[in-house]
């Protein structure tokens, strides 16, 4: 029996930890303390657990999930051994393949979903571009991956013949070749030097003297570089050498891999050739790889935007001094660049880490700006130079932006703080009251950080390294349910136990067997960052939900101090309190003097799901203000290794 | 840097030498440079004929200029070369550039017409050997190909001061004879030579230096000659009738005079200089010179003997060309030919780049390799590309990835996984900015096989580090930490069956006691595999001990059955009344075959969820006195 004579104050509200605050300013319900813990309209409880999506048994630093008319899939990268992995989610039983062989440079990929392809940069520890840029696509029943900007080859066919009479001009022409690879990409004229660079220069197109009255038959005769699906002719006119057309109909398919004969007959006026022939003179400036395919840029980061790819990458001067550069292809072209007129640099050349596209806008981070510019319809380097939309705010990590499966808004990790972004910055970041918290995110380990999106539970996450470490330790979490205000976001700070966190990513979830309301629910994904399974976030639904990999979830909740704000200053006796309470598991339960100068362990709880308790705890604190710290599923044997001394 | 010459320098052309902008102008690059020397005579030309030294208007620019190789001498280093230059400003400096140290080159580079603008109709070095014959080389540089034949006593000789070697006529006939050509035959023109005269004077008549007509006596066409009665410049020529027109200057013996005559038939103007110095101005007719089929000449003989000789002396560098010179023209070629060191000036040698292997250490197979290749000496325009070659030069690698090992051509970071031992190979290849290319050979050694580090030695207190920090104490009997029982990380805990049932020393624990309270359910968890028919079970459990560091109970959880694949098992120990420390034990019981890996073991306090939905909190105001 309580005193009745005792003062007594009742919270029936539980919020998100304020950590910025003197514990005195906190206002509750806001809390002093929340670890793995989620908000719903009068109660605060252990968040779900994750349970095992997928056991590929490996270590992933990037994952996406690529939804397309070839299905419902996952893409990750392997940190083991730099290699690139597909997983179909719908499959009966999801059994990972290996898309791109281990032979990659990096610490993860960045992904952009081009329809029935996916194009992929690869960044290291530094942020910077690592591998050449490669596109994963479905053909003849298997998934392939080829670089970008693959390049133009060295065979030279000689002169065609005129077989028959035909109404070629007569006189000198040019003629050359392209290549059409699987990837998508038409690359620049065929024969190259295959000295360098591939540039105008090194383009050795073949004489041909029409004698007039003739058709032309080309044979080209010789072994088609991997991912070549077809060779298209291109051809000049007498009276313009310089001016390279397609010539309609004069293509044939081929077969990459593959020493392969084919003779294209072509038939074409110079007049008809300039009015039907497709302008082909802008491919002689492509920016591909050299012959060899070596890569001419290493972008860190792709991404859409609009009927455009963007590829962030470095450049440098003829001094060696590196500038950020974004490569922007031609519409509906997405490898189609070259370097002087597919560039977008930010003014005094600046660094970028990387990009979004927004509502038309393609917005550039750098590590500490942020820059806008819009697509004028023409090439890049005739865009308006890029604005200024911020100069103190950027963000250091090249998955350090991200925009809302709605398009709508983004979000942007800065360095001081979390931010949600809808084309400008907010006052403050929704981060602001858990400053101490995100200022304990390893800014030198800006590689790992990552943010994803999921509105179907209203949450933003936020994947880093804290407290030094180099690999992701914790998950920030924010429920923007009541909005995006600093002061409405509730937080929470998620970490797992014996599961070392790779990556994540918002996935449709296709498995089978999957509990009633579960199946195509989207639901954040966890992926190791060592050999062990994929997991998905529980739903209410799951048989078991609150557990992480069949491990206890460690939550933590500290409220706010009793009495409330308006009591400060007075010194008072803390007797006791009533825990409206339920669960399962035991609940321990210490009440904290101001600023934890003291402390009462009180009587553990064993807890209920139905009915839930109301145990009454008895302490005996003599201070301004109270907590009640509410822990369960403590680790209080963090490693288990074995390793020597 | 152009493509595969490997040294280049700068030609600046002093603007204050150049006394007009001019355009198509053929410099003559003239002088002995120790590093035009071919290599085998210690400098750095690979072509005996100088075929490797090439000249451009830009260092990025692989596109040549036109030039004309007059003399090479690969011994000394001597040159003289005729470069066009599309301009040259008398403003500011015009700098071009020369190549040179290309191995692969054979074959000359230049374009002998192409370097004398299409006003020139004859140009003549009057140097060399002519094929052997031992006349100097009367070949005309132009397209025009206005060759002309050597007769008489004619010889090369060296001369100071002027270009290479030049003609030694003996005056008595001997010259040069151009077959009648009517790119010779034109009304304005003009016409350029170096003279040293040896032998005029005495004789009545003139002494032909050039003519494009039949004889002395002038019925067609015109001649320039050398008086010998007055030792004037005499210029005839027949337009229905002689005309006869006498400079102002005299020539005297063992002097070397720049001589130029402008005739502008338009104008009727007759213009006659010496060196850079306009001596005369003559008014003519305006009536057009008649011409016949008439042969050229230079420096006699006429046709038909008339003249009784010829010449006397040296004559170099002869030039016919269409249009009135002007001053501006004239005094710079003087300036030029004259003075060539002061004319241009040379830079130091632009090195280019050299790749460099940077010495890559050797590795080891299955251990992580990496290698930056360093940024290539000597130059070059960054960014710099790399790229590998087999050895044998031919094609490159593909993926640039060498036992596994790839290179990234942007970094110059080379980095993998070694996939067999041995000895490699290969060639880096390197781009610079500009696609001027450098390769150096290089090679690694890939040595044997990973060498597991040493287990820690079982027995009496060894091992590794336990749970929380501790040291597991870890007996004699079956027990190691291995790389091999490695779940995640490095080392996991092995034991293997020493054949018995009961197995002494079964079971390790840690030296990291655990603060704990009563009542506690400690969720406790490790994951174990099996091997070689591995049976029995494996349990994880504390020991526990009261305030008094007495030991109270010991409690297991043990796994059942006997996977191959690393599974985890789990469960609950309540802490017993009275306990405060917590030892975690691992041991294996009735382990009979095989071998156990254990590894990841973990408590946690109990799990479960909770939700809070109010707290009713008590209190009083504090009064001291209560």
């Amino acid at each position: 029996m309580v005193d009745p004579t005792y003062k007594n104050e009742l919270q029936a509200q539980f919020s998100g930890a304020w950590l910025l605050l003197d514990s005195t300013d906190v206002p509750r319900p806001h809390g002093l303390l929340s670890e793995n813990m989620e908000f719903i309209p009068g109660a605060a409880h252990t968040r779900l657990g994750f349970s095992e999506a997928v056991d590929t048994n490996e270590a992933i630093t990037s994952m996406f999930n690529w939804i397309s008319s070839l299905g419902n899939l996952l893409v990750y990268y392997r940190s083991s051994d730099n290699a690139v992995r597909l997983v179909d989610i719908e499959a009966v039983t999801p059994t990972a393949s290996t898309v791109i062989p281990g032979n990659l440079i990096g610490y993860a990929a960045s992904y952009a979903d081009a329809g029935a392809r996916l194009y992929l940069a690869f960044f290291n520890v530094n942020a910077l571009g690592a591998s050449a840029a490669r596109v994963i696509s479905f053909q003849s029943g298997g998934f392939v991956s080829d670089p970008c900007f693959q390049p133009p080859i060295v065979y030279s066919p000689g002169p065609p013949s005129e077989p028959t009479t035909g109404t070629i001009t007569q006189g000198l022409h040019y003629l050359g070749y392209r290549i059409e690879y699987r990837s998508g990409f038409l690359t620049r004229p065929s024969p190259d030097s295959g000295i360098g660079i591939p540039s105008v220069s090194t383009f050795l197109p073949e004489p041909f003297t029409a004698t007039g009255g003739a058709n032309a038959a080309w044979t080209l005769n010789t072994t088609w570089p991997d991912g070549a699906v077809a060779v298209h002719v291109i051809m000049t006119p007498v009276a313009n050498q310089a001016d390279w057309r397609f010539v309609p109909g004069a293509f044939a398919p081929v077969v990459g891999g593959t020493l392969m004969s084919v003779t294209i007959t072509f038939d074409i006026s110079d007049d008809l050739l300039f009015a039907n022939g497709t302008d082909a003179s802008p491919s002689l400036f492509f920016l591909t790889n050299t012959v060899s395919n070596a890569p001419q840029i290493l972008p860190s980061i792709v991404c859409t935007h609009g009927d455009r790819m963007c590829y962030v990458t470095v450049v440098s001067d003829n001094v060696g001094n590196n500038s950020g550069a974004v490569y922007i292809s031609n519409k509906n072209a997405y490898q189609e660049i070259s370097a002087d007129q597919s560039i977008v640099q930010l003014p005094g050349l600046r660094n970028i880490t990387t990009c979004i596209s927004l509502d038309a806008v393609l917005y550039i981070f750098g590590p500490q700006w942020t820059y806008r510019t819009t697509d004028n319809g023409s090439d890049p380097v005739t865009w308006a130079a890029p604005q200024l939309v911020d100069g103190r705010r950027g963000t250091l990590a090249p998955r350090g932006a991200c925009v809302s499966p709605s398009g709508t808004y983004g979000w942007v990790a800065s360095q001081d703080g979390l931010y949600y972004f809808p084309g400008v910055y907010q006052d403050l970041p929704i981060s602001y009251y858990q400053q101490p918290d995100w200022d304990r995110i390893n800014w030198n380990a800006e590689e790992a950080v990552d943010i994803k999106d999921n509105p179907t539970v209203k949450k933003v996450y936020v994947i880093a390294c804290l407290d030094g470490a180099e690999s992701p330790s914790h998950l920030l979490t924010w429920d923007y349910t009541n909005g995006y205000g600093s002061n409405q976001v509730q937080y929470s700070l998620d970490s797992l136990q014996s599961y070392e966190l790779g990556c994540m990513e918002v996935v449709k979830n296709g498995l089978q067997n999957m509990p009633v309301g579960v199946p195509q629910k989207r639901e954040l994904w966890l992926a190791p960052a060592n050999e062990s399974a994929i997991l998905r976030n529980n739903s209410n639904e799951d048989t078991d939900p609150y557990v992480d990999h069949g491990f206890p979830i460690f939550a933590n909740y500290e409220t706010g101090l009793f009495p409330r704000e308006g009591s400060r200053g007075e010194v008072y006796q803390h007797h006791g309190a009533d825990y409206r309470v339920k669960g399962d598991g035991t609940l321990r339960i210490i009440a904290y003097s101001l600023d934890h100068a003291q402390n009462y362990e009180c009587a553990i709880v064993t807890l209920s799901l139905q009915p839930g308790l109301i145990p009454h705890r008895s302490f005996d604190l003599i201070s301004e203000g109270v907590s009640h710290l509410f822990t369960q599923g403590e680790n209080i044997l963090p490693d288990g290794g074995f390793e020597t001394p | 840097m152009a493509n595969g010459w490997l040294r280049a320098r700068a030609i600046t052309v002093d603007h204050t030498k150049v006394a007009a902008d001019l355009t198509n102008y053929a410099v003559l690059v003239n002088g002995t440079y120790s590093y035009l020397k071919t290599v085998a005579n210690g400098g750095h030309v690979r072509n005996t004929d100088g075929f490797d030294i090439i000249f451009t208007d830009s260092y990025n620019s692989s596109a040549k200029l036109d030039w004309e190789i007059e003399n090479y001498n690969p011994v000394t280093g001597n040159i003289q070369a005729w470069v066009r230059l599309p301009a040259v400003s008398s403003s500011v400096d015009t700098i071009f550039f020369m190549f040179y140290d290309n191995v692969s080159i054979s074959t000359f580079q230049g374009d002998v017409p192409g370097t004398w603008n299409s006003s020139f109709k004859g140009v003549y070095h009057l140097s060399g050997d002519q094929l052997g014959t031992g006349y100097a080389n009367t070949t005309d540089s132009t397209v025009n190909d206005n060759d002309g034949t050597p007769s008489g006593l004619l010889n090369e000789v060296s001369v100071v001061g002027i270009v290479d070697g030049g003609c030694l006529y003996s005056g008595a006939g001997d010259g040069i004879q151009v077959a009648a050509s009517a790119s010779l035959r034109i009304q304005d023109f003009s016409m350029s030579l170096w003279a040293i005269p040896q032998s005029i004077g005495g004789f009545g008549f003139g002494l032909p230096l050039a003519a494009e007509s039949a004889n002395a006596g002038i019925t067609s066409g015109w001649n320039l000659s050398v008086s010998g009665a007055d030792n004037k410049i005499k210029f005839r020529y027949f337009d229905g009738s002689a005309q006869l027109f006498s400079s102002t200057i005299t020539l005297t013996n063992g002097v070397t005079y720049f001589l130029t005559l402008t005739w502008n038939q338009t104008a009727g103007e007759l213009k006659i200089y010496n060196n850079n110095a306009l001596i005369d101005t003559v008014t003519t007719g305006t009536t057009p010179i008649t011409y016949s089929s008439d042969d050229f000449y230079i420096g006699g003989p006429l046709e038909g003997g008339i003249g009784i000789g010829g010449y006397g002396g040296i004559m170099d560098e002869f030039r016919f060309f269409s249009g009135v010179q002007a001053l501006g023209w004239i005094t710079t070629e003087y300036n030029n030919e004259f003075s060539p060191s002061t004319f241009y000036s040379v830079s130091d040698e632009i090195v280019p780049f050299q790749a460099d292997c940077g010495n890559p250490p050797d590795g080891t197979q299955g251990v992580f390799y990496t290698h930056t290749f360093p940024t290539p000496t000597g130059g070059g325009v960054p960014p710099f590309f790399f790229a590998l070659l087999t050895r044998d030069d031919t094609s490159y690698v593909p993926e640039d990835v060498i036992n596994n090992i790839t290179l990234n051509g942007i970094t110059g970071v080379w980095s993998g996984y070694p996939a067999a031992p041995g000895t490699y190979l290969f060639v880096l290849d390197v781009f610079d900015a500009l696609s001027v290319e450098s390769k150096v050979d290089c090679e690694i050694t890939i040595g044997g096989s990973i060498d597991p580090p040493n287990p820690p030695t079982p027995g009496g207190g060894g091992g590794g580090t336990g749970p929380g920090g501790g040291t597991w104490i870890i007996p004699n009997g079956g027990w190691s930490i291995t790389e091999a029982c490695a779940r995640q990380g490095h080392f996991g805990l092995q034991h293997t069956a020493d054949g018995s049932d009961a197995i002494a020393n079964n079971k390790i624990s840690s030296n990291n006691g655990l603060t704990v309270v009563a009542g506690w359910t400690l969720y406790t968890y490790l994951f174990i595999k099996g091997s070689g028919g591995a049976d029995g079970t494996v349990g994880i459990g504390f020991q526990f001990y009261d305030v008094n560091n007495i030991f109270l109970s010991e409690s297991y959880i043990f796994s059942s059955g006997s996977p191959t694949t690393w599974t985890q098992f789990t469960g609950n120990i309540t802490v017993p009344a009275g306990a405060v420390t917590a030892y975690p034990i691992v041991q294996v019981i009735e382990h009979r075959t095989g071998t156990w890996c254990i590894d990841d073991v973990y408590s946690v306090r109990s799990g479960g969820q909770f939700l809070i939905s109010s707290i009713k909190h008590y209190f009083d105001d504090y009064t001291s006195y209560r």
